[in-house]
């Protein structure tokens, strides 16, 4: 789970400690965008090789809910 | 992964511009869709793009760089062998862009001068191929590469009209026996998924018809015609952050390099954010990650030399030759990438055609 806030922080070009499992991505990140949900999808796919669709990502509201795709559960 | 090298040619200059009219893309956007244009720009980090008037052809942009650079740099008619052209906005389908160059210049009419047809990654093959001929008959050789894409640009695009520029750029390369330094390319190919970046309709396959001369409207909002081009947003990102990322780490591996050993990273200006995310995967740190896309926009495969030109004054280091890992990627799907030397003894500028030929019209960056 640490290691998907530290991705997804990458992603999201913030701190890893700025975001938690709660945080809603589209409205508290800053300077949100579809390019990031791009590189979500792809994240997700090489470092959990799950594949997402853009449908399945638009649906996700909170990291949790991006973190419980990629995991599986 | 096949790895092209070649010995003892060097580059003497670089010279790029960018058109007439310089465009405020969150003003332009604002206009059109309201409070979602902050979004786009911060989505694609590009501020200002530069688009060429209509019918300013990109023969015309990479001619103005080829006469400051020939001059600038001293260089005679006769020792130039070749001319190689990279675009896939010719001035006309019929004849090449080349030849025009030649007679412009006044160039002998015993060279080779043909054109490229690439997009994104052309140019890396321009290079190539220029410094290949460049030591193949000892003389230098004239690089052109540049792009109006506004002449296929719908101004309804979501995808396409937020970050496309025009430029042009001219690249001189010399056969050198003292330099020593190997460069290495190395190219990637798959044509598989060449429907997400296209030019549906005027090539022989699909001869434009009234139709394609019609707006049509696509689930994401965007109108375009037949005639302008079309890409896949999410199928161009990943291929760039999967496939182009991976290939590029094990080319620098294969070439015995690492983001330690060569100075710096100039990456095809796709958007900011796209770059960004592949320098850190590259593990090139911004500071020595080259860009101007975000004050001129991605015009293309010149958006490279238009970096160069850009860059090179501030950035090279004077005391020696700098190594720079070149690489560009796009329609096809295709991607390039040099390991080269840049001298900070070339020539290098970037300035704007005005359209006057007159050189003090012109606006120096």
């Amino acid at each position: 789970m640490e290691h998907f806030l530290e991705f997804a922080a990458e992603v999201f070009e913030v701190e890893p400690e700025d975001i938690s499992m709660d945080t809603v991505f589209r409205e508290e990140i800053d300077d949100f965008s579809s390019m990031m949900g791009f590189s979500m999808i792809c994240m997700i796919e090489d470092e959990y090789g799950v594949k997402i669709s853009v449908d399945q990502f638009l649906a996700c509201e909170t990291i949790g809910s991006l973190y419980e795709l990629a995991a599986g559960l | 992964m096949q790895i092209f090298e070649i010995r003892g040619v060097k580059i003497e200059g670089v010279c790029a511009c960018v058109p007439e009219q310089k465009i405020d893309n969150g003003e332009m956007l604002k206009k059109m869709y309201g409070g979602e244009a902050a979004k786009i720009i911060s989505s694609t980090g590009i501020h200002y793009r530069y688009m060429a008037n209509k019918g300013t052809s990109c023969g015309e942009l990479c001619l103005a760089c080829a006469k400051e650079l020939l001059k600038e740099a001293d260089v005679g008619k006769e020792e130039i062998g070749g001319i190689v052209f990279v675009t896939f906005t010719p001035d006309r389908l019929l004849p090449f862009n080349a030849a025009a160059i030649q007679n412009e210049l006044g160039l002998e009419t015993g060279i080779p001068s043909f054109d490229i047809n690439l997009a994104c990654s052309g140019y890396a093959y321009g290079i190539y191929v220029a410094s290949s001929l460049a030591k193949a008959c000892g003389k230098k050789v004239l690089l052109l590469d540049g792009d109006v894409q506004g002449a296929y640009l719908s101004q309804y695009d979501k995808a396409t009209l937020p970050v496309l520029a025009d430029a042009g750029s001219a690249t001189l390369i010399a056969a050198d026996e003292e330099s020593k330094n190997p460069w290495r390319f190395t190219f990637y190919t798959d044509g598989s998924r060449n429907d997400m970046l296209k030019i549906p309709a005027g090539g022989s396959a699909s001869p434009v018809t009234e139709e394609d001369l019609k707006y049509r409207e696509f689930e994401d909002g965007s109108k375009r015609r037949g005639v302008d081009i079309y890409m896949d947003g999410f199928g161009i990102y990943s291929f760039v952050a999967q496939t182009v990322s991976k290939w590029l780490t094990g080319f620098l591996k294969e070439a015995d390099e690492s983001s330690e050993s060569v100075d710096f990273f100039i990456p095809h200006q796709a958007n900011m954010y796209m770059i960004r995310q592949l320098a850190r995967k590259l593990k090139f740190p911004w500071e020595r990650t080259w860009r101007s896309g975000d004050e001129v926009g991605n015009s293309g495969s010149a958006t490279i030399p238009v970096t160069i030109a850009k860059n090179a004054h501030s950035m090279l280091d004077t005391e020696k030759e700098n190594t720079v890992f070149i690489s560009g990627f796009g329609a096809g799907l295709s991607a390039s990438a040099g390991i080269i030397t840049l001298s900070p003894k070339g020539y290098y500028k970037l300035f704007q055609y005005t359209g006057e030929k007159e050189r003090e019209e012109w606006n120096i960056f």
